[in-house]
C-alpha cells in the first residue's frame, strides 16, 4: 500500500472517523487524538491489511481500540471537575438527537452509528468490535429499542 | 414513528481536526505529527465505561450460544431449562428444524436451522408470528431477517452459508406451568439484490410452520426466585425489587424506586440517579452471565398515588447459581445544556446485598 493510496483513503473517510471517535470519547479534543494515533497505528501496520478493499472497516477497528486506550487512561487517572478546562465543541444540528443517542450505553450506541450511520453491514460490525455476528444483531436490536424509547417514539433511519 | 438522520446528532468535522489529521498524513514516514495530549482530557463516563468493561468481562457463555448461534447441544448449566427438539417442516424451498427451546417462568427462547433445499436460488427468511396456546406473542429479538444462504457480502470470509442458525427471545405475558403448544411461522421472502432489503419491498414466496409441544413446568424449575421480602432504604428513595428471577437462561428483575416526595418531577429525578445496574456475586464479582441482555423499559409512573420511577431488567442466563447478589446501582453520564461535554455528575454508588435461596428452598 503506497502513501498516496493510504492519504486518500484516510480523507475519504475521516468525517465517519471523526464520528465515531466523538461518539465514544465525547468531546473533539479526544477524538481528534484518536484519529491522529488510529492513522499513526495504521500506517505502521498497513503490511497487515493483505485486503485493500477492506480498508474501511480495519481502520475502524484500530480506531476503536484507540478510543478504548484513551478511555482506560481516564480511568486510571481520573481528574477532579474543577481543574477541567471545557473546551466548547461545535454543537451538533440535532442536539435532542444526540442527547439521546449518548443516554444508551456505547456497548448498543457504537453498534448503531457503525451500521445505520456508516454503513457497515452487521458482520463486518462484528469484526470491527470484535464481537460475535450475533452479539452484534443483538447490539443493534437493543440500540434501537432504547433510542427508540430515549427518543419517546419508534424510530425510522434515514 | 419519528424519521431520524443519526449524522443530525454530530457537528460537521472541525477544522482543526480537519488540519490535524492532513498533518498527520504529511508526516507518515517520519512520525512527526503527534501532538502532546491535550491535559484537559475529561476523566468522565466513568459510569459508561464500567459497564462496559464488566461487559467485556463476561463470559460468552449458555444458553445464547446453545440456543442462538454457535452450539448444537445444551452446555450442562443448561440443560435442565433446555429442551433438545427436532421437530421440522418443509416448504418448497426451505427446511425450517426447531433444534432446543427454553422457558423458565418469564424468558421463552427458541433455536432453530433453516436450510435452503434450493440455495442455487437465495430467498429472505424472517419470523412471521411466534403463538403460545394459540395466542400471538411478542418476539423481543430475532436473528433473522437472514438470507440463506447468508449473504456472502457480509460474511468476513466471502462464505455462503446454508444451512442458517438462529433463535428467537420471548417474555410472554401468561405465565405458563404445564404443557403448552408452540408454534413458530417463518415468511420466506424472495432475496432480491442480496442484500436485505427494506420490509415494504419484500416479496413474500410462502411460509413454514412448526409446531411442537414443550412442558412449561419441568423448564422453569431451573429458576431459582431470589425477590428480597423487604424494600432497601437508601439517601433519598426506596428501593423495591418486586421481582429477582435467576435462570440457566436468562436473569429478569423488576424495580421501583419511591422517592420520598411523593411527586413526578421526584420521581423522574431518580432515574438519573439509579440509571446503570450491575449483578455482582459474594466477593464482588461481575455474575456470569450470557451476552443477551437489555432492559424492558424504564419510566417514572403513579402506582395507587404514590409516583415511582420503575423498570425491568431483562439479562443472559447465569452459569452457576451464586451465593448471594449484590445490586449495584449506579448514576447515569450525564450531558449538560450544551450537549457537548460528558460529565459525571454525581459520583453516586449504591449496593444492596440479596442472597440466593437454594432451590430446595424456593416454593
Amino acid at each position: 500500500m503506497d502513501e498516496q493510496f493510504f492519504t486518500d483513503q484516510v480523507l475519504r473517510c475521516e468525517q465517519r472517523l471523526y464520528r465515531v471517535a466523538h461518539a465514544m470519547l465525547g468531546n473533539d479534543a479526544d477524538a481528534g487524538d484518536a484519529m491522529q494515533e488510529a492513522i499513526l497505528k495504521a500506517w505502521t501496520k498497513r503490511g497487515s491489511l493483505r485486503d485493500e478493499a477492506k480498508f474501511d472497516a480495519w481502520l475502524m477497528r484500530i480506531l476503536v481500540h484507540c478510543c478504548r486506550d484513551i478511555q482506560r487512561g481516564r480511568m486510571n487517572a481520573p481528574l477532579p471537575l474543577d481543574a477541567i478546562a471545557e473546551p466548547q465543541d461545535a454543537p451538533p444540528p440535532d442536539l435532542a438527537l444526540r442527547d439521546a443517542l449518548d443516554r444508551i450505553p456505547e456497548k448498543y450506541r457504537i453498534p448503531l452509528l457503525l451500521h445505520y450511520l456508516e454503513g457497515f453491514p452487521t458482520a463486518k460490525v462484528a469484526s470491527i468490535l470484535r464481537i460475535p455476528h450475533g452479539t452484534a444483531r443483538w447490539r443493534l436490536h437493543e440500540g434501537r429499542r432504547l433510542l427508540a424509547q430515549q427518543l419517546n417514539d419508534e424510530v425510522q433511519y434515514a | 414513528m419519528k424519521k431520524i438522520n443519526l449524522a443530525d446528532a454530530f457537528a460537521p468535522l472541525p477544522d482543526d481536526i480537519r488540519a490535524q489529521t492532513r498533518a498527520t498524513l504529511r508526516a507518515l514516514d517520519n512520525n512527526r505529527a503527534r501532538k502532546p495530549r491535550l491535559s484537559f482530557a475529561l476523566a468522565v463516563a466513568a459510569g459508561l465505561l464500567l459497564l462496559t468493561g464488566i461487559a467485556y468481562a463476561m463470559i460468552r457463555w449458555g444458553a445464547g450460544e446453545y440456543l442462538m448461534f454457535t452450539r448444537e447441544t445444551p452446555p450442562p448449566a443448561v440443560q435442565d431449562a433446555a429442551i433438545v427438539l427436532n421437530e421440522s417442516a418443509e416448504s418448497r424451498s426451505v427446511r425450517a428444524l426447531v433444534s432446543g427451546a427454553a422457558y423458565d417462568g418469564r424468558k421463552f427462547v427458541l433455536s432453530w436451522v433453516l436450510e435452503n433445499t434450493a440455495p442455487e436460488v437465495p430467498v429472505l427468511m424472517d419470523v412471521a408470528q411466534l403463538t403460545i396456546d394459540g395466542e400471538p406473542v411478542y418476539v423481543h429479538f430475532s436473528s433473522l431477517p437472514g438470507l440463506i444462504p447468508a449473504d456472502p457480502a457480509g460474511m468476513e470470509a466471502g462464505a455462503a452459508l446454508n444451512p442458517l442458525q438462529g433463535g428467537l427471545v420471548a417474555y410472554p405475558e401468561a405465565a405458563y406451568t404445564g404443557w403448552v403448544d408452540i408454534e413458530v411461522t417463518f415468511s420466506i421472502s424472495d432475496a432480491g439484490n442480496g442484500i436485505e432489503p427494506d420490509p415494504a419491498r419484500r416479496t413474500l414466496l410462502d411460509t413454514v410452520a412448526v409446531s411442537f409441544k414443550l412442558d412449561a413446568g419441568k423448564a422453569r424449575r431451573s429458576a431459582v426466585d431470589a425477590t428480597p421480602a423487604a424494600p432497601f432504604l437508601l439517601e433519598d428513595c426506596a428501593f423495591h425489587i418486586d421481582s429477582l428471577v435467576l435462570s440457566p437462561i436468562g436473569v429478569t428483575m423488576a424495580y421501583r424506586f419511591v422517592p420520598k416526595e411523593n411527586t413526578l418531577a421526584a420521581a423522574a429525578a431518580l432515574g438519573n440517579v439509579y440509571f446503570l445496574f450491575d449483578l455482582l456475586d459474594n466477593s464482588g464479582h461481575p455474575i456470569a452471565m450470557g451476552e443477551m441482555e437489555g432492559d424492558g423499559g424504564a419510566g417514572p409512573q403513579g402506582m395507587g398515588g404514590q409516583w415511582v420511577y420503575s423498570g425491568e431488567l431483562l439479562l443472559g442466563g447465569v452459569r452457576a447459581m451464586p451465593d448471594e447478589i449484590n445490586v449495584k446501582v449506579r448514576s447515569a453520564p450525564w450531558i449538560d445544556e450544551t450537549g457537548a461535554i460528558l460529565r459525571l455528575r454525581k459520583a453516586f454508588e449504591e449496593t444492596v446485598v440479596i442472597p440466593v435461596p437454594r432451590k430446595e428452598d424456593t416454593p
